[in-house]
Parts: structure tokens; C-alpha cells; sequence
């Protein structure tokens, strides 16, 4: 602990663990990430729909309900409109990294299909079956298809722990 | 004083209540370590559940609950990422990238021991000053209360450690979510559209589920095929030398987070983040930078928020005012048992402050043992493959959210904010500042309006009212000080890169 | 009895038949209100002993938001079977005119009105008023004078509303988000006086760290006689009187007759309970005790007094006259 910086040297086997990037300094990025623009602009576009609904909202004193979500959405807009210039002045991305596959690789689009149809099944199947099918779903892609079996156990083991707590301990009526 | 030592040595001498307090505190860890699961939730359920007991059994077990519970809340956040806690937030920025260097166990560790120190701290306090303190906190006003969350918002810049200006941008969305629902001053409705869900407001625990844990999960898999870090747990217990070495630093914070417990309507959470930033601006050379691993930025809010355990009993014990959400539901467990909690509590029934002391002192003893040995289980969960793990992390925040109010509708907005929060982090968008914002927006909101509700909305006397009062005069000229010392000028005279 | 239950049960059971006594599994309480609050505490207290002439668990759980708007709603959905009660108090009482729901009290049966709750007016230990009397003239006298609320439909609301009202006065008002943040507010010299519920104020007032200085009602409270009742003092508050908050337990019209009366009957066995007694008494509630068309009135007054007082002082959107509510 008194010389953490050279324990982590030697702890962790370097590569099989994520190399902690040093984030102490902030160092700006040359190129602008694909859609980074797209983001500061759905950020401005959220401050101004929070500003012309504020404006609905009874007003006209300095403690006026509408007082705070103007001030937030107007701070929202000044400074996404700040971010959306910085990124214009960046160089473009790469010209290989298409925005789709920079927001969704295989992985992450697999486990957000997965999440949507588990938020849609839901109130059918309740909370056990469908929990189950999405851990067991989940983990079998993530294992490209192997260990079907541990996959299976794993996910039935984890769901009577966690039943287990919430719905005998902790009395929740589980959805 | 013979008295109260023979009230203190209540507990010591019952078996049954040295069991509960025992039992109570490993049930704590395990609460406080489940997203959702909250000990004011676990406090709630013993009321009923201990409805026939003597009230000594059961507050012994609720003690042991609080401190096991507010420490459980970390250890989530060190190995996965995701505060078990609002009060863990600031510990996860530091202890997260430690566990992901293999030096879970030793962040545990040290979290740990300056817990059980920390807790001692506040107990002491309670012990010898809580007439004093508690009269103390009634004069903060609702203008000291918006100074302390200013002082929280200014945070918000700094943590995560990407651009400040994409940290402020997402705090900001932060207090714009937090404004949705029933205004809780006047009634009226923002932002819901004439939905009663959103009437209810967006809780910013399920906000934080969601940014925190499915947004982390979700981010894993876009590297395939990464393995999860092999964790060294040689030397779990930190050295006497490193412990004294954060000595002054858990003294500092320790004292803050009992003062910020024992205001009424402030708790662990607030405290931990303004002792992170204290931290933050004090320490000249951490152990490493801030925001990749720095031990002083694990021992800064955890010394805090157990700090804010023996601070939220005191104008709870001595006025009958609760500090927090806890003690609330323990000032009706008190009334549900036949007695009579508030201002005459330590005059009519003076063995209950002792007795509450000695509880809280041997949770704390209960809490070093049952915390250490914990350490290498809870360590070995993050070497789990996360093919495994990171399904498993997605539906405990599923059931976690759920359990916060019974509402499937929550697991909606949880799943939303896990999906926002992977597009944040993809471009350099913090997702701690967004839940600041969640947590300090109604903070700000409703004391900026009670403070000009005050002043008749005058604008000359709310601004007065910032230097005509001692406190806010004080609290004014830290935030003047605090923004000061990030400029240049300050840090180069002080030496701070 | 609870043998021969059983013993019915049983009997039951091997007939087959769908007649089954209720309670045959475990019942739902949903509380409006969060944990630590005088609808928590209340519910808390009266429910481990109703249960027990029950025979089966009742598992509470708190769901909070829109003062109570998303229990009631909840509880409304639920089938009419007896298995989920409402635990709520008087909020949903002004859903209707503040436009906040449309789903109240006229959706459910009263099982029990456990407790009630009057207002009372406290002023600090050290303040320079004396009596209700120089309260009320100084604010006449158009001095500013600060007091504590909260949102539209809260006890405090109400009653303050009713004071200026009644006097003609105008108050400074500063909204806190509960009655204990109003009491700590007006110990720590914050705000000048505040009118909340006696649940909250009781034992402040008893140790003396608050002074209390009129009940909102035509009596005098039993434990706090020092206080004078507001009639003593003015008593244009007559015709707005009797008017308070109240807890009960509630549960969806519809509910079979046999599950509403073993409801009803445990509820009430809890309330003769000793142990109730002493709760109330701590609290500084006051015990009301009514169920049936008793407490339909009783909830029906409440709702016109509040209603209205709302309505004239401009905090509702729409007319209670628009839902069929009397004035008083």
C-alpha cells in the first residue's frame, strides 16, 4: 500500500486484465468520436424541451416552481452548444469506424435486444421465468454456446439466492 | 456517571443482545452490499418483524443493521462498480479502477479499518457532545442547507475524470431529471404530462442502478473476450504505518461526516461526497491521482458516511428530531414499543441513550471481525468470469429497483437509464455527475425557494441573508475558497500539479 | 375459534369446494406514506395485532409518491378479493379537485379509521407572542409574519389556509416537504409559528422545546389541557370543525362481504387492544375508531371542509362542486 503504484506492476498478470488507463490527467482527444456530435446536439434538444416546458409552469417570483428547471435547462443548452463547437473544431473520425458499429458491437446489441424483450415479457411471464430465460439467454451468446450446462445451473442457483432474499426474507411481492 | 456506565454495559452483559448485534450487522453487510436493498428498508421490515420483542432486542439488531449496512454499500461499489448505496458513490470512483488493478482486497481492506475507526468517532461524539451539537444544527437554515448543496453540485465538474465541461453538462440533466414529479413544496406538476408515474418523480437510486450497474455491464461487453482481473489478497489488513499515515485525513472526515449526519435532512451520502472533495482539494500527494485509485479517496467518504451514523442519532436522541431516514423509522419503532421518543427521551428513559451507544460501539467491534474475514469471498466474486457475473449484476439491479418501491414501472426507468448511461460513458459523458445532480437538484431546488420564500422574494435580502448570518457566511466563504482553489494561481502557490 | 377455523378449513378443503374461509393465504398492506412517518408508524403499530385474529401474515410495504396518488391507484387495480389493503390517510381526499387523480376514497371501503390527528399552532419557546390572540392580531396588523407549510392538501396547508380565511390575514408562508422539517425549522427560529398535525408536534410540545397555542378544534386535547381549543378563542372556527387528518386501513369496493368483516372485526379487536391505547396516547393522536357508513361521513366531512378551503383559497384546479362535494 505505501508504494501502490509499483503493486500494481507486479499484481495482476499484465493483459489479462484491463490496463488502467490514466485518467488523472485530462488529455483531449484529436479525433472526434463518431456521433459525438449527434450527442451534444440530442443534449441541447433536451435543454430546450426542459426550458419550453418550464415555461408552462407557474412563474413571474423568485421562488417560482419553474425558477430551477429554466436555470438547468438553459445552463443544458449553453453547454452542449459549447461541446457541439469544441467537437466541430476535432479533427473527423477515422474514416473506417462507422457509427453504428462504434455504438453497437454484436455483444452489446445481443444483451439490448435481450433487455428489451425481457422488459416486454415481464408483466406475461413474471419475474422468475423471465429473469431465468434472460440469465440463462444471456450467458449461453456470452459463452458463444459452450458450457450450456453451467449456464443452466449458474442462472437457476442465482435466481434461488436471489428469490430466496427478496421474496421470503424481505417480503417483496416480486412483479 | 456510574449510572450511565451501568446503562452502557446493558448490552455486554445479554448474551441475546450481543447475538442480535452480531447477527445484525453480517445481515447489514449483506443488505447494504444489494443495490435497492437499503437498511431503512431492512429497518422498516424489523419494526413488524420484532413487533413482540423487548425493545432492547430490537434496537440492538437495527443498530447492528445501520453500521453493517452503510459499510455493505461500498464493497459493491469497489468490486463491481455499482454503490449499494448513494452514500458509496464517491468510494466506487476510486475503489473501482483499484479492484480492477487486482487490489480489491486491499482496498477492502483499508476501507475496513477506517470504517470501524470512523464509526468510533461518531460514537464519541454522540457520547460527550450531542446536547451541544444538536442545538447547533438547528440553526441551519434552509440558506445553509442550499450552501451545502452548492458545495456538493461543485463536485460535479471534477469526478470521473473526462472533460469537466461534459461532467457539468451531465450534472445539469441530472437536476433536470431530478425536477419531474409532484413539486413536494407546492403540488405542482412538472415535467409529467399528466402521467401519474412521473408524478411520482424519478428516484435517483433508481437512476442510479441503472447508470452505475447495467451501464457498466453493457460497456464490458463491447471488449470481448476481456478476462476479469486476478485479484492479490496477500495483505488484506493495511499496515499500522499506512493507517497512521491516513490518521489526520480520517480525522478530518470522520468529524465532517457526524456533523453533516446529525443536520437534520443531510446524511452519509452528502457527507461522502463533501469529504471526497475535501480530499480531493487537500491532499497534496495522494497515493495516486485521484480518479484512478488513490487510497485517500476511499478513506475520505468511507470515514464520512460511517461518521454520519453516530451523527444522525444525535438530534434524533436529543430532540427527538431524526437525522435521517433511519432514525426516522427508529423513533417509530420507539413509539410503536410504548415509549416516548423526543425532547424528554433522555430525561425519561436515560438508559436508552447509553444503551444505543454501547450498541453502535459493539456493532462497530462486530463490523472490523465480521468485515475482514468477508474480504476474500467478496473479492474472489469480481475473478467470476463476467460472461457469469455481468447477467447476473443485470438482474440484481432488476429486482434491487423493483424492491424500492414495489414498482415495475422503476425497472423501466432503470433499464432507460442503464442504456442512457452506456451512451454517456461511449462519449466521455461521466455518469456520477448525473446522479449528483439527481441527488443534490431537489436539495438545491426546495432550500433556494424557502430561503427566498423567507426573504418575502426580495432579492436584496436573500442575497443579505448570505452575509448577515454566521453560518452562511462561513459556508459562503468556503465556496468562495473552494472555487478559488481550483484556479490556477491557488495551486501553483501551494505546490498541487 | 381458531381451532374450529381450522377445523373448517380442513373441512372445506376435502369438500372440495371453492368455499374457502378468508384469510387463506397472506395479505398485502400497502402503505401510502414512507417509513417513519405517522401513517407508517400508525399502520405498523395496529397491524402485527390484527393479524394475529387473523391468523395469516400481513406483509407491509410502503409505496410513496404523488401524496399517496400511485398507492391508492395501485391498490385500485388490484382485484376486489380482500388480499391488498390501502393503508392512506386523508390525502386522497383532495385528489379530484387539485386534479391529482381521479381514483379516491369513493373507489374503496373504509375497514377501519384507526386514528386521527387535529391541527395545532406552535410558535417557539422564545417567541414574543403569548396567546393565539397576539398571533393573530399581529399578522392584522400587517406585520410579516413567517409561518411553515407545505404542499397544497398537507395538514399545514389546510390550516393555514383556514386561519387566514377566517381572520382576513395574510401569512408569509415558506414550504417545507413535511411536518418535521417545519417543527425543526420552527425550533431552530427559522419561521415564526406553524400549524401541524398533533402526531407530529405532541412530545415537543410536552418537554416544552415548542409552545403550543390553540387546538384546531372544538375541544380540548386529553394529555395537552394547557392548550387551549381554537373555539375558546374565536369561534368562527365552529361550522369548518370537527377537521383533522386520519389513518385508516382501506380496502377495494367490491370486496366480498365475509373477507371485509373478518377484516373489520381483527382491525377492530387491535384497536380495544391495550397496547393500541398506549401507542395513541404517546403519539398524541386521538383515537377515532369508526368503520362503515360512520366513516364514510366521517371521510366525507373531511373532504368538504378541505375541499372547499382549498378551492376558495385558489390551490385547487377545479371546483369541488364539479364532483358532487357540499360545502360545509
Amino acid at each position: 500500500m505505501e508504494e501502490p503504484k509499483g503493486m500494481a506492476g507486479n499484481g495482476p498478470a499484465q493483459g489479462t486484465s484491463l490496463p488502467a488507463k490514466d485518467i488523472s490527467k485530462y488529455v483531449p482527444e484529436t479525433r472526434r468520436k463518431p456521433g459525438e456530435l449527434g450527442i451534444a446536439l440530442v443534449a441541447f434538444l433536451i435543454g430546450a424541451l426542459g426550458y419550453y416546458f418550464a415555461l408552462g409552469m407557474t412563474s413571474g417570483k423568485f421562488s417560482s416552481p419553474s425558477v430551477f428547471p429554466k436555470l438547468a435547462s438553459a445552463l443544458i443548452m449553453a453547454l452542449s452548444a459549447f461541446n457541439f463547437v469544441k467537437a466541430l473544431h476535432r479533427d473527423k473520425p477515422e474514416e473506417s469506424s462507422s457509427l453504428g458499429r462504434y455504438l453497437f458491437p454484436a455483444d452489446v446489441v445481443v444483451i439490448l435486444l435481450l433487455l428489451v424483450a425481457y422488459c416486454v415479457v415481464l408483466p406475461r411471464l413474471h419475474f422468475i421465468a423471465s429473469s431465468y430465460l434472460f440469465m440463462v439467454l444471456a450467458m449461453v451468446y456470452l459463452q458463444r454456446g459452450k458450457k450450456i450446462l453451467r449456464a443452466v445451473l449458474v442462472s437457476a442457483l442465482a435466481l434461488a439466492v436471489l428469490v430466496a432474499v427478496f421474496r421470503y426474507l424481505f417480503l417483496v411481492i416480486l412483479p | 456517571m456510574e449510572q450511565n456506565l451501568q446503562y452502557f454495559l446493558i448490552p455486554f452483559l445479554n448474551w441475546e443482545m450481543m447475538l442480535l448485534i452480531w447477527v445484525g450487522v453480517f445481515a447489514g453487510i449483506w443488505v447494504g452490499a444489494i443495490p435497492g436493498l437499503s437498511v431503512t428498508m431492512a429497518a422498516s421490515l424489523l419494526i413488524s418483524f420484532t413487533f413482540s420483542w423487548d425493545i432492547n432486542s430490537a434496537l440492538a439488531l437495527i443498530c447492528g443493521v445501520f453500521v453493517g449496512g452503510v459499510y455493505g454499500g461500498s464493497i459493491t461499489a469497489i468490486l463491481l462498480n455499482i454503490p449499494g448505496a448513494p452514500a458509496a458513490i464517491a468510494t466506487g470512483i476510486e475503489g473501482y479502477p483499484l479492484a480492477q488493478r487486482g487490489e480489491a482486497g486491499k482496498a477492502i481492506g483499508l476501507c475496513t479499518t477506517v470504517s470501524v475507526f470512523a464509526s468510533f468517532v461518531g460514537i464519541i461524539v454522540l457520547a460527550v457532545a450531542a446536547p451541544v451539537i444538536a442545538n447547533f444544527s438547528l440553526k441551519f437554515a434552509p440558506r445553509d442547507f442550499f450552501l451545502l448543496a452548492v458545495m456538493g453540485i461543485l463536485l460535479i465538474g471534477s469526478i470521473g475524470g473526462g472533460d469537466p465541461v461534459k461532467g457539468i453538462t451531465a450534472g445539469a440533466i441530472g437536476i433536470l431529471i431530478s425536477m419531474v414529479g409532484m413539486d413536494p413544496s407546492t403540488g405542482e406538476m412538472r415535467y409529467t404530462f399528466g402521467n401519474i408515474y412521473l408524478m411520482a418523480g424519478i428516484s435517483f437510486v433508481t437512476a442510479m442502478i441503472g447508470l452505475f450497474g447495467v451501464s457498466e455491464a453493457l460497456t464490458q461487453f463491447r471488449q470481448a473476450g476481456l478476462k476479469s482481473p486476478k485479484q492479490n489478497l496477500d495483505r488484506i489488513i493495511p499496515s499500522w504505518a499506512t493507517f497512521v499515515k491516513y490518521l489526520p485525513l480520517s480525522i478530518r472526515s470522520s468529524l465532517l461526516g457526524v456533523f453533516i449526519g446529525a443536520l437534520p435532512g443531510t446524511g452519509g451520502d452528502v457527507a461522502a461526497l463533501l469529504a471526497y472533495d475535501q480530499a480531493k482539494r487537500s491532499v497534496r500527494n495522494p497515493s495516486r491521482p485521484f480518479g484512478t485509485g488513490a487510497y485517500e479517496g476511499i478513506v475520505a467518504p468511507e470515514t464520512a458516511n460511517k461518521g454520519a451514523i453516530g451523527g444522525a442519532f444525535i438530534p434524533m436522541l436529543t430532540l427527538g428530531i431524526p437525522g435521517d431516514a433511519v432514525t426516522a423509522i427508529i423513533i417509530g419503532a420507539l413509539y410503536i414499543h410504548g415509549l416516548k421518543p423526543g425532547p424528554m427521551l433522555m430525561i425519561e428513559t436515560p438508559h436508552l441513550f447509553w444503551m444505543i451507544v454501547s450498541c453502535l460501539s459493539i456493532s462497530s467491534i462486530a463490523l472490523l471481525v465480521l468485515g475482514l474475514i468477508s474480504v476474500k469471498p467478496f473479492a474472489k466474486i469480481i475473478e467470476i468470469p463476467k460472461e457469469i457475473i455481468m447477467p447476473v449484476v443485470i438482474i440484481l439491479s432488476v429486482i434491487g429497483t423493483y424492491a424500492i418501491q414495489n414498482s415495475v414501472v422503476d425497472i423501466f426507468y432503470m433499464i432507460g437509464f442503464g442504456i442512457i448511461g452506456y451512451f454517456m460513458r461511449l462519449y466521455g459523458y461521466a455518469t456520477g455527475p448525473m446522479v449528483l445532480g439527481l441527488i443534490l437538484g431537489p436539495m438545491l431546488d426546495a432550500n433556494y425557494r424557502r430561503t427566498m420564500q423567507g426573504a418575502e422574494d426580495q432579492f436584496l435580502p436573500f442575497l443579505q441573508g448570505f452575509v448577515t448570518s454566521p453560518i452562511s457566511l462561513f459556508l459562503t466563504l468556503a465556496i468562495v475558497f473552494l472555487v478559488f482553489s481550483q484556479t490556477a494561481v491557488y495551486r501553483r502557490w501551494r505546490g498541487i500539479q | 375459534m381458531r381451532k374450529l377455523t381450522v377445523a373448517l378449513v380442513v373441512l372445506f378443503l376435502f369438500a372440495g369446494s371453492a368455499l374457502a374461509a378468508y384469510p387463506e393465504k397472506n395479505i398485502q398492506g400497502y402503505i401510502m406514506w414512507g417509513a417513519g412517518g405517522a401513517m407508517d408508524n400508525v399502520a405498523r403499530a395496529i397491524t402485527p395485532m390484527a393479524q394475529e385474529h387473523l391468523g395469516k401474515t400481513i406483509i407491509m410495504q410502503n409505496k410513496t409518491g404523488a401524496t399517496g396518488a400511485i398507492a391508492t391507484t395501485f391498490v385500485a387495480n388490484q382485484p376486489a378479493d380482500g388480499y391488498t389493503l390501502l393503508f392512506g390517510a386523508e390525502n386522497p381526499n383532495l385528489y379530484k379537485v387539485t386534479g391529482l387523480s381521479q381514483i379516491d376514497y369513493d373507489q374503496f371501503d373504509p375497514v377501519f379509521l384507526m386514528m386521527g390527528n387535529v391541527g395545532v399552532v406552535v410558535i417557539p419557546k422564545d417567541s414574543p407572542f403569548k396567546s393565539y390572540k397576539d398571533l393573530i392580531e399581529a399578522a392584522a396588523s400587517g406585520k410579516t409574519v413567517t409561518v411553515g407549510s407545505t404542499g397544497p392538501g398537507g395538514l399545514p396547508y389546510v390550516a393555514t389556509t383556514m386561519i387566514e380565511k377566517i381572520h382576513g390575514v395574510k401569512f408569509n408562508k415558506v414550504q417545507f416537504d413535511g411536518e418535521g422539517p417545519c417543527l425543526t425549522a420552527l425550533m431552530g427560529g427559522h419561521i415564526d409559528a406553524v400549524a401541524v398535525g398533533l402526531l407530529a408536534a405532541a412530545s415537543h410540545i410536552k418537554a416544552g422545546s415548542v409552545n403550543g397555542l390553540a387546538m384546531i378544534s372544538k375541544e380540548r386535547i386529553p394529555g395537552l389541557d394547557s392548550v387551549p381549543a381554537v373555539t375558546e378563542i374565536y369561534e368562527q372556527y365552529a361550522p369548518y370543525l370537527p377537521w383533522g387528518a386520519f389513518f385508516g386501513v382501506f380496502v377495494k369496493k367490491g370486496t366480498p362481504k365475509e373477507a371485509y368483516d373478518a377484516l373489520q372485526a381483527a382491525y377492530q379487536k387491535a384497536y380495544e387492544d391495550p397496547k393500541f391505547d398506549e401507542f395513541a396516547k404517546n403519539m398524541g393522536g386521538v383515537k377515532l375508531g369508526l368503520t362503515g357508513d360512520e366513516a364514510r361521513e366521517f371521510i366525507k366531512q373531511n373532504q368538504s371542509v378541505s375541499a372547499w378551503l382549498l378551492y376558495d383559497a385558489g390551490g385547487a384546479k377545479f371546483s369541488p362542486e364539479e364532483f358532487g362535494i357540499k360545502r360545509p
